[in-house]
């Protein structure tokens, strides 16, 4: 039952996708893209607006955001598309994913002679690549060998209630089985940190963990200096949460009760199995975006206003808390865990029913986002101008 | 099922959640709770309700944590958010406050 066929990669890895990326290494080369993407809309492009930039921190975040989506195990084939001129090194881009056994191939604007040679040499590039995807091979693998990102955006006082503990419950019954659990938004851990502190494998953990939130809290509280402003959304507040303390201690629920075995940097690659724990912002597609660049195969999403949001290359299921905005936001939505806050069904219960429906998307199943072509991307920028929730 | 319109998290709770709208004159039946909790203006669901007297100053606890404090005293039934209490953490460490 937990035994599917997922896709071989050269590495050793297994996806549940057979995707074709196509990133543009810069914001100039976006048109290109796009063009590309209109071409070739089963192909997954995503624009930004990186690549470019004088911060060395920043320049190498963003190198290893696009080396770690190009190595995501749901992405078969790799085309980059440079423009030429950019800080961001294309060929650093390029063998950080070829390391992996992929095939990785670039076009150069400059060097091609601009939009229209780019895009005709981009168009013959990515036939190929289709054809490569094409002839991936299946293998049989188990759960064991996944990677499953958590995410909450859109909260409202319910997704701490019904939502998140759902998600807790499932990522329970994954790390049994084997696999690795990504739990991140530490924006989201502020006021909540002591219990995950206390959840840590090892006083190691516990530390960095700690470190992480403290460096967090220091960026929110310089921000909007001399006006009062909360820390948690105008939506959040709808929702009857109150306070990010409030929040936070509803948020850590989605990771379950496991040991946290292990605190990564922004888009990195978990090294250990079972719950770790990612340095990224509560901005929802911004830790969408580094699970993604970290490995991660899916993300459940638990949400309570609603939102559309998807992430390039990572299925996406959407967990409503309530029955409202589950049924008024349908088309985006694939779990209702409003049943639990009317008093129908229990936590477990619909527990039980987000791990069958997993297994489905896990089998191939398209969630809403993926339907929706919802592919939102962005790369966090760290320090007191971050957009941290 | 009893018919719950609110939840109490945790014990050492002051605050009670609703999991629905209580309209103004209405009872909150929580789990946990001794008595149904009166309520005197309209609580939206999600929203909190004082457990019992919270005194200016003192912590808002919910799910067994301080979730806030008070910045006015908080009549048991009342509504709680931005308006009576205050974050003790990210900006709530400077600890300032725009009067309402």
């Amino acid at each position: 039952m937990t035994k599917f066929k997922g896709y071989a990669r050269e590495n050793g890895e297994v996806g549940i996708r057979n995707h074709v990326l196509v990133i543009p290494l810069v914001v100039c080369a976006n048109s290109v893209v796009e063009e590309l993407g209109r071409r070739f809309p089963e192909a997954i492009t995503i624009p930004h607006v990186y690549g470019c930039t004088f911060d060395p921190f920043n320049n190498k975040e963003t190198t290893n955001v696009f080396i770690g989506l190009g190595r995501n195990p749901n992405v078969a084939a790799v085309l980059l598309v440079s423009l030429g001129c950019e800080t961001i090194d294309l060929y650093e881009v390029q063998n950080g994913i070829k390391e992996s056994g992929k095939p990785v191939e670039t076009i150069v604007i400059q060097e091609l002679g601009g939009t229209s040679k780019a895009v005709k040499q981009g168009v013959k590039v990515i036939e190929t690549l289709i054809e490569r995807a094409a002839s991936c091979r299946l293998k049989e693998a188990t759960v064991s060998e996944l990677v499953i990102g958590t995410e909450c955006g859109a909260s409202d006082s319910y997704s701490g209630l019904s939502a998140n503990p759902v998600i807790g419950y499932v990522c329970d019954k994954f790390v049994d089985l084997g696999a690795t659990v990504i739990l991140t938004e530490v924006t989201e851990f502020i006021g909540a940190e002591e219990i995950l502190a206390e959840q840590c494998a090892s006083s190691k953990t516990a530390g960095e963990l700690l470190e992480i939130v403290a460096e967090t809290e220091k960026f929110l509280a310089q921000a909007g200096e001399g006006e009062l402003l909360v820390d948690i959304s105008p939506g959040n507040l709808e929702g009857g949460l109150t306070t990010i303390e409030e929040k936070s201690l509803g948020c850590i629920k989605k990771g379950g009760s496991h040991q946290i075995q292990e605190v990564v940097k922004y888009g990195h690659k978990p090294t250990a199995e079972g719950l770790i724990v990612m340095d990224a912002p509560g901005h929802d597609i911004e830790s969408m975006t580094a699970m993604a660049a970290g490995g991660a195969h899916l993300i459940y999403f638990t949400t309570g206003r609603g939102t559309p949001v998807g992430s390039p290359v990572t299925p996406v299921i959407k967990v409503s808390s309530n029955s409202e905005i589950y049924k008024k936001m349908i088309d985006n939505m694939e779990i209702n865990c409003g049943e639990i806050i009317e008093g129908k069904k229990s936590i477990s219960q619909v527990g039980e029913e987000v791990f069958e429906y997993t297994l489905s998307v896990i089998k191939g199943k398209k969630t809403s986002s993926e339907r929706l072509k919802c592919r939102e991307f962005a790369i966090r920028k760290k320090g007191a101008n971050s957009c941290i929730f | 099922m009893e018919d719950f319109n609110g939840i109490l998290l945790n014990d050492s709770d002051n605050v009670v959640t609703t999991l629905r709208k209580i309209y103004a004159q209405g009872y909150i039946n929580a789990a946990g709770l001794d008595q149904k909790l009166f309520i005197k203006e309209v609580i939206p669901g999600g929203h909190k309700a004082a457990r019992c007297f919270i005194a200016a100053g003192s912590p808002v606890i919910k799910y067994g944590k301080k979730i806030g404090r008070a910045v006015k005293d908080i009549e048991e039934g009342e509504h709680v958010h931005t308006h009576n209490i205050i974050s003790c953490r990210g900006k709530g460490l400077r600890g300032d406050k725009k009067d309402d």
